[in-house]
């Protein structure tokens, strides 16, 4: 039996509302009560404000690509079976953040179609009954 | 305080090896009494040291080097960048009268202790830490970003993407100093030219970084002793530390989120040390830029402002970077094809440079030298030394 897909920390409550999302089909980031700025990845404060009043926040699921990876070689036997594999950095819109939101996903359309600029849309992809976010070539 | 000039004194290094039977203290030990040595020095007299990894601490090299009186240590975190960030330190601590003949040591056991760049290593607990490591966990692993090389994967896509920029010119990087490599007794790669051919055959490992892009894993050791100018006997070879600066990337804790994935920390370090240095680009002689990848070589010509972004492929075409060019970069073969020393090899390098000792390498006239570190999620160090 192969190595199972590396998880995240379900343990660690920075990650759990933007865990509970992926499980529920939606994508979700960090806002600050205080001063209502949006961050990814997630903090324990406000890197505005500095405040600790911080709560998860639904984002738009759909984006454009901003940069990416392929990757040509196994550094973890669970990918072994399948490179080439691609990873995206995508940039979701928000009009309460102060600077652009990206997030690492898995691209799940062809490679050939991969390229920086590309508009994806996210949905959560199941592995072993853990959420994972991925991204799709918008048509 | 005092106001002395800060030197390099000595300089040592092990043999650079893939496989060992020396232990990891036996190799610090030995770099460090090989700087001794050519400093002249007794060992004992040491009375710093900076270390940059976590591979030995600062009681293993007092009680192995049986130092009379230890009065500074530190060990730095800034991975690749720690290097030359560390000589800078040791000269601030001599200058400032803490201490007075400060050691920075450097040990690679990369193969010897497991980790190489081929391994799928199951467990991800045993990985090396890097910044905020539950980012790493929750955001990265799951996805299989899992080393170093695919950060700087996504800053490479990105870089291609906004400024048209030629990959060749990696490759140019990779046949320069592979070249360079040839003409240095301690490169891993000597008797092992690279040929155009063989350069573009080689497989894709992260698109778009080839094997040939990517530095050595190594087991070896190098130690730097910086002292007081006049504080040793070797005043002849002594270099001068010039000017010295890190500096670090926006956001610093991410990379594959920060605002600019293109932003690294050596834009704000080198205008720093050059600063302080007093002298301009036009000055160096000879530059050992830290060259983890073919690419990292590129973006520091650029950030440093030897070139504008996108066009390093450019400017290192045609022998621009080899021996005899305009601007000598990486003489020994660095870490792509002499060894992985963290960077303190390139240090090394810039004194044989300076001191006029390089041999088949030697750049004519060399009187200034420029060294850099490239760390982690994009830190930057900057040395400018002299004679």
């Amino acid at each position: 039996m192969s190595e199972p897909r590396p998880i995240p920390d379900e343990a660690d409550p920075l990650y759990a509302d933007h865990l509970a999302g992926l499980r529920a089909g939606s994508l979700r980031a960090q806002i600050c009560s205080s001063c209502q700025h949006v961050q990814w990845p997630p903090r324990e404060l406000c890197l505005r404000c500095g405040s600790s009043e911080l709560h998860g926040h639904r984002v738009e699921n759909a984006g454009t690509v901003y940069t990416f990876s392929v990757c040509h070689r196994a550094f973890h036997p669970y990918f072994a079976d399948r490179i080439p594999y691609g990873i995206v950095v995508v940039e979701v819109g928000d009009g309460a953040t102060d600077g652009p939101l990206r997030f690492v996903g898995t691209y799940a359309s062809d490679l050939s179609s991969l390229r920086c600029g590309v508009p994806v849309v996210a949905s959560t992809e199941w592995t072993d009954d853990h959420p994972f976010l991925q991204w799709t070539a918008a048509s | 305080m005092t106001t002395a000039t800060a030197v390099i004194a000595g300089v040592g290094e092990t043999a650079y090896t893939r496989g060992t039977s020396q232990t990891v203290r036996q190799l610090g030990i030995e770099a460090v009494r090989k700087a001794c040595d050519d400093a002249e020095i007794d060992a004992e007299s040491i009375d710093g040291v900076i270390m940059v990894t976590d591979a030995l601490g600062n009681a293993d090299y007092a009680t192995y080097l049986r130092l009379r009186d230890l009065k500074f240590h530190a060990t730095l975190g800034i991975g690749g960048a720690s290097c030359a960030s560390a000589v800078g330190l040791a000269a601030a601590a001599v200058r400032a009268g803490h201490a007075s003949r400060v050691v920075v040591v450097h040990v690679s056991y990369q193969v010897s202790g497991g980790r190489r760049l081929g391994s799928a290593a199951a467990n991800l607990v045993q990985r090396p830490l890097h910044p905020t490591r539950e980012i790493r966990v929750n955001l990265e692993f799951p996805h299989g970003m899992i080393v170093p090389m695919q950060w700087y994967s996504l800053h490479a896509n990105r870089w291609l993407y906004e400024t048209g920029a030629d990959p060749a010119g990696m490759a140019d990087v990779a046949l320069a100093t592979r070249a360079h490599a040839q003409l240095n007794a301690r490169a891993f790669f000597r008797d092992k030219p690279l040929l155009r051919e063989q350069y573009d055959a080689s497989p894709l490992i992260v698109a778009p970084f080839r094997l040939f892009d990517i530095c050595l894993d190594s087991d070896g050791a190098a130690a730097v002793l910086i002292a007081a100018d006049g504080d040793t006997t070797s005043r002849q070879r002594n270099v001068r530390v010039l000017g010295a600066a890190e500096g670090h990337p926006d956001t610093p804790d991410d990379l594959a989120s920060r605002p600019d994935v293109t932003n690294m920390g050596i834009a704000k370090a080198g205008p720093r040390a050059l600063a302080q240095a007093d002298v301009t680009l036009a000055d160096i002689d000879v530059a050992e830029i830290y060259d983890c990848f073919t690419f990292v070589v590129l973006r520091q010509l650029e950030e440093l402002g030897f070139c504008a972004r996108g066009e390093s492929p450019e400017f290192v075409k045609d022998g621009a970077i080899s021996i005899g060019g305009r601007l000598p970069v990486n003489t020994h073969g660095g870490l792509l094809s002499q060894a992985h020393v963290g960077g303190l090899n390139h240090v090394v390098e810039a004194v044989h440079q300076l001191r006029g000792e390089g041999g088949d390498a030697q750049v004519a006239g060399a009187s200034v030298a420029l060294v850099t570190g490239y760390g982690d999620l994009g830190d930057g160090s900057v040395l400018v030394l002299g004679r």
